[in-house]
């Protein structure tokens, strides 16, 4: 049989929901069943952004302890093993409960429900940082100064410090002609992340990356 | 000397930094799912691979097992910020199995294992000094990351248990004394305009809303699509401008209460160095009023030292451990005041 939504993969989720007491069936392949799921828990997430802080299950906490997750989405049956992760036998329904995921794996498996979740709570679902095993290849040089790269949250009211502003002012002028580039293009990449044109930004990432690797190269 | 006793750039509003860094090793379930055995064969993994990196790493840090302490010793460390309440506990209040800490002999960085996360780096500084922080995690999060499989993806990054540390997995923190900000009744706003921006401002110590001492706790929220340095470089801007609304707002206080809040500092001084039983939380609420003091130029006598070996000695766990012994909360007040007077004492006739 195949899926009821895609009409191209094989369905092997059987969905039964009931909605405002009308029942319905559907049965889906198990993309489609993911990104149906995250269609219903999405919303969930984002009234429930708080302040988490470092290591608290808030995202469990709060669903559990409000109950919101049986009020407001559809009583949905997941008859299939693409509901819980194959190598610790976790569901998205627990992640909801406890606010964690039961193993590297389940951001594989969960993949399109965590996407929608991370365009809620955190900036995008692209990881811009570090890679295991390699330095953060700036920081050595970069000194962490003031400048807010976010431009939706601009912090107005006050001037930043006046012994950094004039320490950044000293090291702009440092800059050689490809470190200035180098910049330019970083601050272009802050801008397509703060726009979530992820696209633009690996773009900007690849050239930057280019950039550096050849200036080591000179060296 | 431990890095707490030591100061730091802004010292008159920022006390310290914090970087911490969480990993998980790919091939294992995260901490919630490990049966004890594979928790036991994870943690000495763990730690092997730290002690790997050279021979002198015996000699440059420590390693404790938590299960083998008292506790007692293991309290002492949370007041520390050595371990955190979570690898102590797991969430029925049972000591974890298998839970460990790797601390370097000057303490400013500690590596828990069997967190939320099995491997969470944490690296302090004295004042503000963001970079210094991160530079130190990093250097420890490289070697692990050398000699494990570090669950890691290309699209979401490093990968943690909750997903609100998904990518680099990185907490940046400061711990502020904003007694100015508190006394005009700013906290609220500038929690909300931070909250906007990504940053949670929380108090210290004590629950949530209430900070003890006017002591208070900066972090980033995000971890997932900004860089680690672009996370690092938000904060400190942050911070900049929150220490200049801090300063201009103890100013404004001096110039209105004058001779008022001048005696009530002295009178302050006066009870920390007579008192005989203080509680915890009294003892942060004074010590932070000593702190203005000594931040408008009261008490020349006094600098920012003073104030670090106060909070570093006035935590019941750290009480009952220099008394080895357990004592009763009243017995622990009695014990803490004394301590007080002592530091007052050898730090006013420069007795060492
Ligand atoms: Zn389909
Ligand atoms: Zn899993």
């Amino acid at each position: 049989m195949k899926c009821e939504n895609c009409n191209e993969r094989e369905a092997s989720v059987h969905i039964k929901q009931n909605i405002n007491g009308v029942e319905s069936e559907q049965y889906l392949c198990p993309q489609c069943a993911a990104a149906h799921q995250s269609h219903y828990s999405v919303g969930d997430f984002n009234q429930f952004f708080t302040n988490p802080a470092f290591g608290k299950s808030w995202l469990g906490d709060l669903l559990g302890n409000a109950g919101m997750l049986s009020h407001t989405m559809p009583q949905t049956t997941v008859n299939s093993a693409a509901a819980r992760c194959p190598k610790c036998n976790w569901s998205f329904e627990d992640i909801n409960k406890t606010g964690l995921l039961g193993c590297p794996h389940c951001y594989e498996h969960f993949e399109s429900s965590l996407k929608g979740l991370f365009q809620r709570i955190q900036r995008g679902s692209q990881h811009v940082g570090r890679k295991p095993g390699r330095r953060g290849s700036e920081h050595d040089n970069v000194v962490v100064t003031g400048s807010v790269s976010d431009n939706n949250a601009k912090y107005t009211d006050l001037k930043a410090d006046q012994d950094q502003t004039t320490q950044n002012e000293r090291e702009t002028k440092e800059l050689s002609p490809l470190e200035q580039k180098i910049k330019s293009l970083k601050e272009q990449q802050d801008e397509a992340v703060a726009r979530e044109d992820y696209l633009a930004a690996a773009r900007l990432r690849d050239e930057i990356k280019e950039l550096r690797e050849g200036k080591e190269e000179d060296q | 000397m431990s890095w707490y006793l030591t100061c730091g750039p802004e010292q008159d509003v920022i006390l310290s930094s914090r970087v911490r860094l969480a990993r998980n090793v790919d091939t294992y379930p995260f901490t919630g799912h490990l049966d004890d055995q594979q928790a036991v064969e994870l943690s000495q993994k763990i730690r092997d691979s730290i002690y790997a990196a050279n021979s002198k790493m015996p000699d440059l840090y420590r390693d404790l097992d938590l299960t083998e302490l008292t506790d007692v010793a293991c309290e002492a460390l949370v007041e520390q910020r050595l371990i955190s309440e979570e690898l102590l506990h797991s969430p029925n209040k049972r000591r974890k199995a298998a839970s460990r800490v790797v601390i370097s002999n000057d303490e400013s960085v500690s590596i828990m294992i069997g967190e939320e996360d099995h491997i969470r780096i944490q690296a302090m500084t004295p004042g503000l000094d963001l970079q210094s922080a991160y530079k130190q995690a990093e250097e420890i999060a490289l070697l692990v990351e050398e000699r494990l499989p570090i669950a890691y993806d290309e699209l979401f990054g490093f990968l943690t248990a909750c997903p609100t540390n998904t990518g680099t997995g990185m907490r940046a923190s400061v711990m502020a004394h904003l007694p100015g900000l508190t006394h005009y009744k700013q906290i609220d706003q500038l929690r909300r305009k931070l909250d906007r921006m990504g940053f949670t401002v929380r108090g210290a110590y004590g629950e949530h809303s209430k900070a003890v001492g006017c002591l208070y706790q900066i972090s980033n929220q995000v971890t997932l699509g900004l860089s680690e340095l672009d996370i690092l470089s938000d904060l400190r801007s942050i911070i900049d401008q929150i220490i200049q609304l801090e300063r201009k707002a103890r100013q404004k206080m001096q110039e209105h209460s004058g001779t008022k809040l001048e005696d009530k500092l002295y009178r302050n001084l006066g009870v920390l160095q007579q008192a005989r039983y203080i509680s915890g939380a009294e003892a942060l609420e004074r010590i932070s009023d000593l702190a203005l003091a000594i931040e408008l130029g009261y008490f020349t006598d006094l600098d920012f030292k003073t104030i670090k070996k106060l909070l570093a000695a006035i935590g019941a766990g750290t009480i009952q451990q220099s008394c080895g012994e357990q004592l009763s909360a009243d017995q622990c007040a009695n014990h803490r005041a004394k301590k007080i007077r002592d530091i007052l004492y050898k730090e006013i006739t420069n007795k060492e």
